[in-house]
């Protein structure tokens, strides 16, 4: 780990306005969800968007300007390269959620509301750790593509597994035509649907039914572990060529 | 003594070896706490098998409220909180009904075990809650589709 390149993303992010500017909308629909009484997970839903806002800067953008070969350059390994600037954009991400679990917990004290700690923690948790999922998971897909091509991979994988999954759970049913004969096949192979189905639960994870759920935790962890050794794993083989895009 | 100022580049492409033996450990931590699963918060209704539940309605001549859920859904969880971890809603769920969890598994396993797919095709249940409440004739008395809140829960099925 580096940590002159965590500070340097850290610092990146909270001088940037955009950053600041999410921050301050964040903090005003926190506030107005809670005068609403809203469930807890409903303000948190926007961290997602703004995870893939922050995530997709992660490595692809400094492929496509050219600075990454002046990075390379210095006496820094690749994959501790990565992996910093991975911990620096969770650290940026993890600070606004916990921004936003201070706004909620003011919020609810000044309206008067009741403080549920444990759903509120664990709607916290589960962010952090979705967060921390879907930056490894776009490093991961950064370490092979250029520009933002991480995102549009990410994105692209999460709504064709969805609707290829949706699509091959119609046709399992089918018993005539061209339809049948998939579904057949699909019935007596019922490894394939659990296959998909465990991959996208992998990649895509739903958020756990109980709180706390410690093995949803370790899942998330490993799955982001993995995920970010891969991606140093391609990043530290691939050809860095001189020149932007 | 002329100063170097190169430096060892056959690193830079090396793998950080603490990343390495973290994952290693999370995927044996994941394999080993898959044996060992999580349990639910207990909820106070006395859930019946769905393999025995009509031959038990019908000996105390009681109506079966089946409850259609899925792991995923959001307002399902909503239901157990609010209602069937309720002492005074489960109580009288359990004088009233015989009741019987069917829990989707399409989304997380390709399928559903054939017990489960059969009641989902029999009442039609096409979104998640679904509460049906069926008769000691076996016709369906009462359907709820979706969860508000409590009080407009109870009220139809108590009704």
């Amino acid at each position: 780990m580096s940590l002159v390149v965590i500070a340097e993303t850290l610092r990146r992010h909270f001088a940037h306005l955009g950053y600041v500017a999410a921050l301050l909308v964040m903090i005003v629909i926190v506030m107005s969800m809670t005068a609403l009484a809203a469930p807890a997970a409903t303000p948190y839903e926007i961290i997602s968007l703004f995870t893939l806002i922050v995530g997709c800067q992660l490595i692809g953008p400094e492929f496509s300007k050219g600075t990454l070969q002046l990075i390379l350059s210095k006496p820094l390994g690749r994959s501790t390269y990565l992996v910093s600037r991975v911990i620096g954009v969770v650290l940026a991400i993890w600070f606004a959620i916990l921004v936003m679990f201070a706004s909620e917990i003011i919020g609810r004290l000044i309206v008067g509301t009741p403080i549920t700690w444990r759903a509120a923690l664990s709607v916290a948790l589960v962010t952090a750790l979705n967060a921390l999922l879907v930056c490894c998971l776009l490093a991961f897909f950064g370490s092979f593509s250029r520009s933002y091509g991480n995102v549009g991979i990410y994105l692209g994988a999460q709504i064709l597994s969805s609707m290829i999954f949706g699509l091959l759970s119609v046709m399992k049913s089918a018993v005539s035509g061209e339809m049948g004969k998939i579904g057949a096949l699909l019935r007596a192979h019922p490894g394939f649907l659990e296959g998909f189905a465990a991959v996208r639960r992998n990649l895509f994870p739903e958020n756990p039914v109980i709180p706390f759920d410690r093995n949803w935790i370790v899942m998330m962890l490993c799955n982001a572990s993995v995920a970010l050794l891969l991606g140093c794993v391609i990043f530290s083989r691939r050809e860095v060529p001189y020149g932007a895009d | 003594m002329p100063i170097n100022f190169t430096f060892d580049r056959t690193k830079q492409r090396a793998l950080p070896v603490w990343l390495v033996i973290v994952t290693a450990l999370l995927i044996v931590a994941r394999i080993v706490s898959t044996r060992y699963p999580v349990e639910k918060d207990v909820d106070l209704v006395r859930w019946t098998p769905i393999a025995s539940a009509p031959t038990i309605a019908r000996r105390a001549r009681m109506n079966l409220m089946y409850e259609f859920s899925a792991d995923w859904c959001g307002p399902c969880r909503k239901l157990e909180r609010e209602v069937f971890m309720d002492p005074k809603a489960a109580s009288g769920i359990n004088h009233l009904f015989i009741p019987v969890k069917v829990v989707d598994r399409q989304q997380e396993e390709g399928h559903n075990p054939p017990a489960v797919q059969q009641l989902i095709d029999r009442y039609g249940v096409t979104g998640f809650p679904t509460v049906v409440i069926v008769g000691v004739d076996g016709t369906v008395k009462q359907r709820i589709v979706g969860y508000t809140n409590s009080g407009t829960f109870l009220r139809s099925v108590f009704r």
